[in-house]
This record gives structure tokens, sequence and C-alpha cells, in this order.
């Protein structure tokens, strides 16, 4: 299977403290990895070393074939993107939200006409108001917000998206149609995703595979169907166990 | 149900702008009842349970039927961190408002309160060797803050999101925890939450609010197999589901 | 929601009108007043207000209120001269310290602390009286220490800018750090940087003014509220308006200061900031 990512001996330190143990994963081309974990597993921190926004790590970053250095390329920032936890801070609260979303592609040599045009599609496609460009991102919903920052990440047309905990400030129900969205999205984009979550049940829901993080050490990693039918460990069991179901009675 | 711990009978709540936040919501909880509030963002749950408490934020303006409350009330919030005094040891914290509450003298204080660490899995080192709210965990701290609660006998416990910002495998500690603590104290509580699940692993009744009002109430049983309202299948609907493990 | 949607406070109207007052009086001087600023007219010295001279003349028998027009001229506009450097300066220095950090936050900081360790006023006046009086002096001192109230207030503001997520999401568009640092964080810190100016610019005007009362700054026979102060000051009891009526201006000016100041804040706040 062709790998669109591959991570190798990822050490990774905040200060003089090793928050990454020496990671190894891969995520192959069209797949979707779920990377659960509980708060100082490491899992947001993964993903700010795959993107080259953490820089005191060590180990090597292959994406689609190539190694990466210390410095991304334009062309590595064009592919990979990523929508972050918070819709409160993942939006600049000075710019308008068509500022927001042609930047990226302006800076990438798209003309601030075409880069517009490009935008109002992915309005309608996320189902967000018309006016939507014209607007300040306070005078939107949480579940609005996190739909622009996807919408932002899918401007630059990427080939792989991290997806840092979507939905997990937004409401159930809200969550649930912003989950669909995604999984459409990847439908009709091919897109491969590296999908960071807490919650075993949005995992479950759009994962292929899996990778369960704790204290910066990789616990395992698998396909998602066989986790949830049997984890191989005892953290993993423990994980799974722990998830709050319905009691009916 | 026999006497009822708590009624409140057509709470309305306003804005200072005029928005009508809380409409109409008429609550009753008996002894040893367990209640849950469920709904998201904005539903009006917590507020609900703030005007019970009477901890109302300024210029929320409120009227009320009737409010009767017999016993006494306890909270117990989201953010453990936050909830503590962070220059203050947290077992200091405990006995002071065990002597207070209770009063009982100090040595007598010290004792009961060595006692709640024990009843909350607690590292019982904290008696000799105090900490800080900063030097303990999430769930450490919600742990205290349950103790704290409990320690001034309270007849209701009124419970706002006390999970949330803990992590699955220490919820479920938590949940456990307030589950055996309520077999053998006999509180009544009040669990506000916007997870159906975890409302549904403690609550015998449910209560489901949105927009401020409650649209619907029952047994847990009811109310999830056969739910009245839409609002409430699609909130049922919406818990992804996960297989059990043996 | 756009900026006028929202509700002017009423402390900001009355700021922005009565600072408008202050810089249209400034601007058409020439056109109000009456006298020759510099004319002395021995004879009608000391005369109390009357119809020829409203505000009444000084010992020297020029006439108080056309000094007090040109003298808004020239403090008011050093005022705003001497602020532009240090706010400029002082922004972006602070913006680099707080989105760099690390060494470059070190490095500037210890020239904040270095800076701020002076006792302002000693400065001034050993600056004035290396470069002689006037007004060059306020200029070199305030560009020495001017600058350190916006660098800290922009190093704070962006510190905690740096960490949030739309920040990251435009370093992962490809952004430089300078695109990051003019495009998405100074918009985010120039609301707060401008409040502080106000109040400043407040502080600055009782440092000329202050300066001139002592003599050290803007020299005689310039017309400037402190030296006008410091001429009536020992007729108080028998002249009062020589030093009252710059007094007053010295006043004015510093509530309109104030006043903006607090109402941009509170318009600001409600932005979210």
């Amino acid at each position: 299977m062709d790998h669109m990512l591959e991570l190798r001996d990822i050490c990774a330190y905040y200060g003089d403290k090793q928050v990454l143990f020496d990671v190894d994963l891969v995520i192959g081309k069209h797949r979707t990895l779920g990377l659960v974990g509980e708060s100082g597993s490491g899992r947001s921190t993964l993903a700010r070393v795959v993107t080259g926004l953490l820089k005191k790590s060590t180990g090597t970053v292959v994406f689609d074939g190539e190694v990466q250095g210390a410095k991304r390329s334009a062309e590595f920032y064009r592919r990979v993107q990523m929508v972050f936890q918070n819709p409160d801070a993942s939006l600049n609260p000075k710019h308008r939200i068509g500022t927001i979303l042609t930047d990226g592609m302006v800076i990438q040599g798209v003309s601030r006409a075409d880069a517009m045009v490009r935008c109002r599609e992915l309005i309608t496609r996320m189902d967000l108001p018309e006016d939507t460009l014209e607007r300040y991102p306070r005078s939107f919903s949480g579940g609005q917000k996190q739909r622009i920052a996807l919408a932002r990440a899918l401007c630059t047309d990427p080939d792989f998206v991290i997806l840092d905990e979507p939905t997990s400030a937004l409401d159930v129900s809200v969550q649930r149609r912003m989950l669909d969205l995604i999984k459409e999205i990847r439908e009709e984009r091919g897109l491969t995703i590296l999908f960071i979550s807490h919650d075993l049940g949005v995992i479950r829901d759009i994962c292929d595979d899996i990778a369960v993080l704790r204290h910066g050490v990789l616990q395992e990693t698998g396909e998602s169907a066989a986790f949830f039918a049997s984890p191989k460990t005892d953290y993993g069991r423990e994980l799974l166990k722990a998830v709050p179901r319905i009691e009916y009675e | 149900m026999g006497s009822d711990l708590l009624t409140i009978k057509h709470l309305n709540l306003y804005s200072r702008e005029g928005s009508h936040l809380v409409k109409d919501v008429s609550l009753s909880i008996g002894h040893g009842e367990t209640l849950g509030i469920v709904g998201e963002s904005g539903s009006g749950k917590t507020l609900t349970l703030k005007a019970i408490i009477g901890l109302l934020p300024t210029g929320i303006r409120e009227t009320c039927e009737e409010k009767k409350i017999e016993g006494k009330c306890a909270m117990i919030f989201q953010s453990p961190l936050t909830s503590l005094d962070p220059l203050y040891p947290v077992f200091r914290q405990l006995v002071d408002v065990v002597e207070y509450r209770q009063g009982v003298s100090r040595p007598e204080a010290q004792k009961i309160a060595e006692g709640w660490l024990q009843k909350l899995s607690l590292p019982e080192d904290l008696a000799e060797e105090d900490r800080y709210p900063g030097e303990l965990s999430g769930g450490q701290c919600q742990r205290v803050l349950i103790a704290l609660a409990l320690a001034t006998k309270p007849d209701v416990l009124l419970c706002d999101e006390p999970t949330t910002a803990l992590d699955v495998t220490v919820q479920k500690q938590v949940i456990d925890l307030l589950k055996d603590l309520q077999k053998e104290l006999g509180f009544a509580m009040i669990f506000v939450t916007h997870n159906l699940a975890v409302a549904s692993q403690l609550c015998e009744r449910l209560a489901v609010m949105r927009h401020g009002e409650i649209i619907e109430e029952g047994r847990k049983a009811d109310v999830l197999k056969h739910p009245a309202h839409a609002y409430t299948k699609e909130l049922v609907d919406s818990v992804l589901s996960v297989p059990e493990v043996d | 929601m756009k900026n006028s949607d929202r509700k002017m406070k009423p402390s900001l109207k009355i700021g922005l009108f009565l600072m408008g007052i202050l810089i249209l009086l400034a601007i058409t001087a020439p056109l109000i007043a009456k006298y020759d600023p510099y004319a002395q007219d021995l004879p009608s010295a000391l005369q109390a207000p009357s119809a020829a001279h409203p505000f009444g003349t000084d010992q020297l028998g020029r006439d108080i209120l056309s000094r007090v027009l040109y003298a808004a001229r020239v403090d008011l506009s050093i005022m705003v001269l001497a602020e532009i450097a240090p706010f400029v300066i002082g922004v972006l220095l602070g913006m680099c310290a707080g989105y760099f950090g690390g060494k470059t936050d070190w490095i500037i900081s210890l020239a904040i602390d270095t800076f701020i360790a002076f006792p302002y006023y000693l400065l001034v006046i050993v600056v004035a009286f290396a470069t002689g009086a006037g007004i060059r002096g306020i200029f070199i001192t305030f560009m020495l220490v001017g600058w350190l109230l916006y660098a800290r207030v922009a190093k704070g503001m962006s510190a905690s800018l740096r960490t949030q997520e739309w920040v990251d999401a435009a370093r992962l568009q490809g952004f430089s750090d300078l695109r990051i640092i003019v495009k998405e964080i100074l918009p985010n810190v120039l609301p707060q940087a401008v409040v502080v100016l106000m109040t400043d610019m407040a502080g600055l005007l009782v440092m000329i003014v202050t300066l001139g009362y002592l003599g050290i700054g803007i020299s005689a026979p310039t017309p400037d509220w402190g030296t006008m102060i410091a001429e009536g000051q020992t007729m108080m009891t028998t002249a009062w308006w020589i030093s009252v009526i710059p007094g007053v201006m010295v006043v004015l000016t510093g509530i309109a200061l104030s006043f903006i100041g607090d109402g941009l804040a509170d318009l600001w706040r409600e932005d979210g900031f």
C-alpha cells in the first residue's frame, strides 16, 4: 500500500520535557487514521511535528515519499492543511471571512478574483450563509466557525488534512452534521485524513485505522474495526470500557 | 412520591436585554432521587441550576411561582481547577469546610476530612503533606470538590457538568464514585450535562431542555426508548455508540 | 456586524468633540487671534478680561487669548509628533519580542528593563541640559523612553496571540513571519496600543508643560502653556488669568484624551478585546 505519511522515531520536546517517545506511524493514501489519547498523551504535539509547527523534535517525517526537512516547502503547505479544535480561536477576529479564506490561495499564486469564486463554491458546499465572506468571525456559531475552518483548509486543494478535535467543542447534534460533512468531502476529494480525538465514538464513526497514544508513547495501531472488536493492549481495553454508553434501564 | 425535597414551579429567567432565557421550568425531586437535565449549549440548563442554588449572574431577572427547598444544597462545577482556591492547600480547604459547616472541633474536623480522602480514593498522604490544587490532576481536583460539597452533608447535590472536562477513564471513575456515594449517603442529585450517555448512567429521571424550556421529562427508560419529542430522538440518535468489551 | 452598527459611548463622543474643538482652535489660531502673540504692548499690561482682550493680557501686555491659541499649535503638534516614532518603534519591537520569543524577546526585554530603570524626569532634565532647552530635548528624551510602554503592551498581547490557533493556521497557509506579524497580529494589537497612545499623549503634554514651567522646555518668547503658567504664578492673586487660562487648556486636553481612550477601550472591549 502507498503511504501518504510515514513517521519514524519521532521524539518531541517542550523545553526540556520530552512529550513524544519514538513514535512510528504510517497513514495509507485515502485512509483516515484516528489518533486517540487522553490529555497529555501528545496527540496534538504529533500534529505540530507533522506540520513543522513544532521545531524541537527529532525523527523523520516522510510525506508522499519525500523526507521533510526542518523547513517545509510551499508545496507542502498547499498539500497539507489542518483544522483546529477551538472554533473561537481558529479564525482571526479582525479579518472578514473572505480575507481569511482567500489569503492562502493568493499566496499560492491564485488571483484574488479566482480565489473569491472558489470560496463562494466552498461556502455553498458547506451550507454556510451567502453573505459569509463579508462577515467577521464573531457573528457565527461554533458549528459554523468549524465549517469555515474546514473551508479554509480545503481552499488550497490539499491531499492530506489533519483534523485536531474538530467536533469536540460542538453540541452533539451539530457534531453529527460536521462528521457527515467531513465524510462527504473526503469521498469527493479523495482526502487522506489524520483525525485526532479523545472520543472513541467519533473515531469509530469516521476512521479506517486507529492509533492509541498514551503519555507520548504509541500503544497500539491497527484497523479501526479490529480495535473495536478487541483491543490489543490493556490500555486500549480500558479506554474502550470507559466510554459512557446509554443505559436504558 | 412522598415529601418533595425541592420544588420549583414556573421558573422564568430573563437577561438584562429582556430575552427569555429560561421559560416556565418546573422541577421537583424527592429524597434520594436523581434527575438528569440534558441539553445543548444555550438550553438554559446551567442557569436553571444556578437559579436553584441562588448563584445567578448579575443582571439576570428571575420570577418564580414557587420555590421550595427543604434541606441543604451543595453544588459541584464543570471546571475543577478554577473552582478551587489556587493559593490554599486542598486538605486545609476540606478541613475548614468540615469545621465550619459541621460545627466540630479542629481535630475532629481533621479526622472527618481524612475519612473523606479515603472515601473518594484521594491520596491519603494529603493529610500529612498537603498540596495545592495546581499540584493535583484534574480528576483529583474534581474529587476534592465532590468531598467539599458532600462535607456540608447536603440533601441535594447539584452537579453542573462535573465530568465534562475530564478524560474518559477519569470520567468513568468519577461517575462510579458518585453512584457509590449516593447509594451510601442517600442524597438526592440533579445532574446537568450535555452528554445523554452520562446522564443515563447516573439518573432515574431525565428532563430534556432546549431553548430554555423543558420539552420532555420522565423516567429514563421511557424518555430514551420512546422519546415523545423529535429533538429528544435526535439527541438519542446523536450518541455515537461503541461496542461493549468483555 | 459592522463598526457603525455599534453604539458609540458618550465618553467617546464627548472626548472626540472636545479634542476636535481644541485642534480646530489650534489650526485656525491665525484667523481667530486678533493680536500678534509676540507683540508687546506695555501700556495695556495686566488688563483683566474685557471685550478687547477676552482673556486679559500679561505683564508685557500680550493678549492671553492669542497666546493660548498659538500655544495650542505648539504644544499639541509637539505632543502628536513626539509620539509618532515611539509608537511605531514600540509596537513593532514589542510584537517581535512577543511573537518570536526566545533570544529576540530576551534582547528587547533587556532594553526595556534598562530604560525603565532610568528616572523619567531626571533623564528629561539631563537631556534638556545636554542639548539645550527647547523642543529638541523633548523629542530626544521621548524617543529614548516613550517606546517602552507600547513595547510592553504589544509584547504581552503578541505573546498570548502567538499561541492562538489562527496564528498556527496562518503558518500552515505558508505565510512568512513578517506577514503574520503585520497582517495577522498587528490588527489585534493596534486597538489596545491606540488606547495606550491616548493616555500617554496626555502624559506627554503634562511633561511638555512641566518642562516649560521649569524653564527647560520650550523657551520664551514662543507661546507655550507651561511657560505661560510659570510667568503668571507670582501674580496669581492679582492677575489670575495669566496662569489659569493656559492651565484650563491643559486640563481640557487631558480630559479629552482620556475620554477618547476610555471610549475606544469600551468600544473595542465589546468587540472581544
